[in-house]
């Protein structure tokens, strides 16, 4: 049986470099995010197009071939730029929830994203009209507090570099307190934040795994010690913090994993400091799921007993029961320490 | 993998058909095939709807795998100082003259051609032509339109040599010869780079042949339904993600079926077997 060999070094001297070439929207040049990112890519191939999902939506992408080198895509965003959240996501604080996409995709490469299940290529999609997203938040507060987080489909902080998304939503939280937004993370780009004092309606939110579930399946992102440092240097300095272990891969041996990881984020972050923790088992729409499936067949992730349960799938009832049995003396403890936020 | 080139015109096809040593395959009739072990040549005539059909003959017959690497290399017109005459681009953007519609062949190999967007017409054009652009050719979008069904879009490649500067004379046979022969190696080299990129990240699995004739056997051995196959096919893709990279022999513990009830029994079996 032959199945994917993992890329060598001779294919990788094939791979052209990320980012080679640049598909830009024929209106995406009215706007000077535009030429500040062409600027940024001197060297990159500029390619016209007269709308993104040309590009983007074309079937028979290789979606994890993709992800190894992406390219971008600068697009201007028309039509809703804010979206109900999803019951699948945790929430906060019973505000109205919305989600928005200013940036589509990820440079991390992640065994159980769902993005793999809802579009055909790995490569990032930049809206440049980032202002008409800001206007349409504005309208969308009036009056009422409103919770968005804005790392919904990408991992912003980490392309914080390029876009200087976070720079410009810390502004506009800082003018608009009613503006509740979660940054999501896996980086430890920690010198990032530190530019930027603490604002008490920007929430910073770690994922944080196992070590052994970063190194197999959270492909370029970084091992669990960075990240639990810029955890800690992001308390120390003030900011709101929640950490996510989100998803829960229930993979062989899930139990013994998670015991040791608990134990070693119970000794190394002050738990009681922390805004909250979100925990939450893998879950996915349906919709999305086939087309995970045919992205996914070579991680051990796809390979569990699934559960249909209403519009998503999850882990078998009984799988799930087990793991939290064994995981019940460290949720308590967290319990304990603060609010702790389950979507299982 | 499979690399398949297809070319409008005779002249283009014959430095590849020298060079690889391609025969003639004489029971293939709609259209002129060569091949030679895992190299297919087709000559699909001019136009991008004989270029769209032979694309479509051509992998429907030979194409196993969405890894195949597909070349549509030819000659092309050119009307500016980016590209000079003799020179091989790669095409990054095609443009279908008649529809308007813009295809992005994916590039994700590293190379050292200059790439260019295309524009495919129906008809030739010429400098008087009000509707000329940089670099056109007449085939480029029906082979997309048709090989994009087939294969991934980053091992679908355009490979234009930049010869017809528009002129209203045309172009004669023995350029086209002259200029593809020029050019060949460098488009085999690049095809062979090509090829050993999709080996390297394959990222579908394939049973071997022999592979698919034992679990054919098997399954016919125990009459099991799609859904029980296809819940046989996770297991062992399982069990290879899991390092047991070898097919299981699955033969001597499975019994013969004649009814529901023992195909159950056997299938619970080998179910228990795989887990």
């Amino acid at each position: 049986m032959k199945g994917r060999k993992s890329l060598t070094s001779l294919s990788n001297i094939y791979l052209k470099k990320p980012f080679s070439h640049i598909y830009v929207e024929n209106q995406a040049f009215k706007y000077d995010e535009t030429y500040r990112i062409t600027n940024f890519f001197k060297n990159s191939q500029l390619i016209e197009v007269s709308d993104y999902r040309n590009v983007f939506n074309s079937h028979n992408q290789n979606f994890n071939l993709q992800k190894k080198t992406p390219d971008l895509i600068l697009a201007v965003k028309k039509g809703d730029f804010l979206y109900k959240g999803s019951d699948l996501c945790h929430g906060y604080e019973n505000m109205d929830f919305y989600y928005l996409t200013n940036i589509i995709n990820c440079l991390y490469d992640c065994d159980y994203c769902f993005i793999r299940g809802m579009y055909t290529s790995a490569n990032i999609v930049y809206f440049v009209n980032t202002d008409d997203f800001f206007d349409a938040v504005a309208h969308e507060a009036l009056g009422k507090d409103i919770f968005i987080p804005i790392s919904y489909e990408s991992d912003l902080l980490v392309m914080e570099s390029i876009f200087r998304i976070f720079a410009r939503w810390h502004s506009f939280c800082v003018e608009n307190s009613n503006v509740n937004i979660e940054v999501r993370t896996k980086s430890s780009c920690i010198n990032i934040i530190k530019e930027y004092r603490p604002v008490r309606n920007i929430l910073l939110s770690w994922t944080l795994s196992p070590d052994l579930i970063i190194s197999s399946y959270e492909k370029k992102s970084p091992p669990l010690q960075k990240r639990i440092k810029a955890v800690n240097q992001a308390l120390e300095a003030g900011w709101k913090v929640r950490l996510s272990f989100d998803p829960i891969l229930l993979i062989d041996d899930a139990e013994k994993i998670y015991t040791s990881f608990f134990n070693q984020i119970l000794s190394e972050i002050p738990v009681d400091f922390l805004f909250d923790l979100n925990i939450g088992f893998f879950r996915m729409p349906t919709t999305y799921f086939r087309e995970f499936k045919s992205k996914t067949q070579f991680s051990p992730v796809l390979y569990s007993d699934w559960e249909y349960s209403g519009d998503h799938v999850t882990y078998s009832s009984d799988r799930k029961e087990k793991f939290m049995k064994s995981a019940e003396p460290y949720l308590k403890e967290f319990s304990r320490l603060t609010k702790v936020l389950y979507m299982v | 993998m499979n690399i398949f080139f297809i070319c409008a015109l005779r002249a283009e096809a014959k430095p590849f058909i020298e060079a690889l040593n391609l025969k003639k395959l004489l029971d293939q009739k709609a259209f002129d095939v060569y091949k030679r072990n895992n190299f297919f040549l087709c000559i699909s005539g001019i136009g991008k709807v004989k270029a769209a059909a032979a694309t479509a003959y051509v992998l429907t017959a030979f194409s196993k795998n969405a890894g195949d690497i597909l070349i549509n290399c030819g000659v092309a017109g050119y009307n500016t100082p980016l590209i000079s005459k003799g020179e091989t681009v790669l095409i990054n953007k095609i443009t279908d003259q008649d529809t308007f519609k813009e295809f992005f062949p994916n590039i994700i190999i590293s190379h050292s051609y200059k790439e260019h967007e295309i524009h495919t017409f129906s008809k030739a054009v010429s400098l008087s032509s009000p509707e000329k652009k940089e670099f056109v050719d007449m085939e480029s979008s029906g082979v997309y339109i048709a090989a994009s069904r087939f294969l991934y879009l980053n091992n679908i490649y355009f490979l234009k040599v930049a010869l017809d500067n528009l002129s209203p004379e045309g172009i004669k046979e023995e350029s086209i010869l002259s200029v593809m022969s020029e050019n060949v190696n460098s488009i085999l080299n690049f095809a062979e780079s090509a090829d050993l990129l999709s080996q390297n990240t394959s990222f579908e699995f394939n049973f071997s042949q022999e592979d698919e004739r034992k679990l054919s056997e098997l399954f016919e051995k125990m009459k099991l339904t799609k859904s029980m196959k296809d819940k046989v096919i996770l297991l062992l893709k399982k069990r290879y993600v899991y390092g047991k990279k070898t097919l299981p022999d699955m033969q001597n513990i499975i019994f013969p079926v004649t009814n529901k009830d023992e195909r159950k029994k056997e299938f619970d079996k080998l179910i228990e077997y795989l887990s």
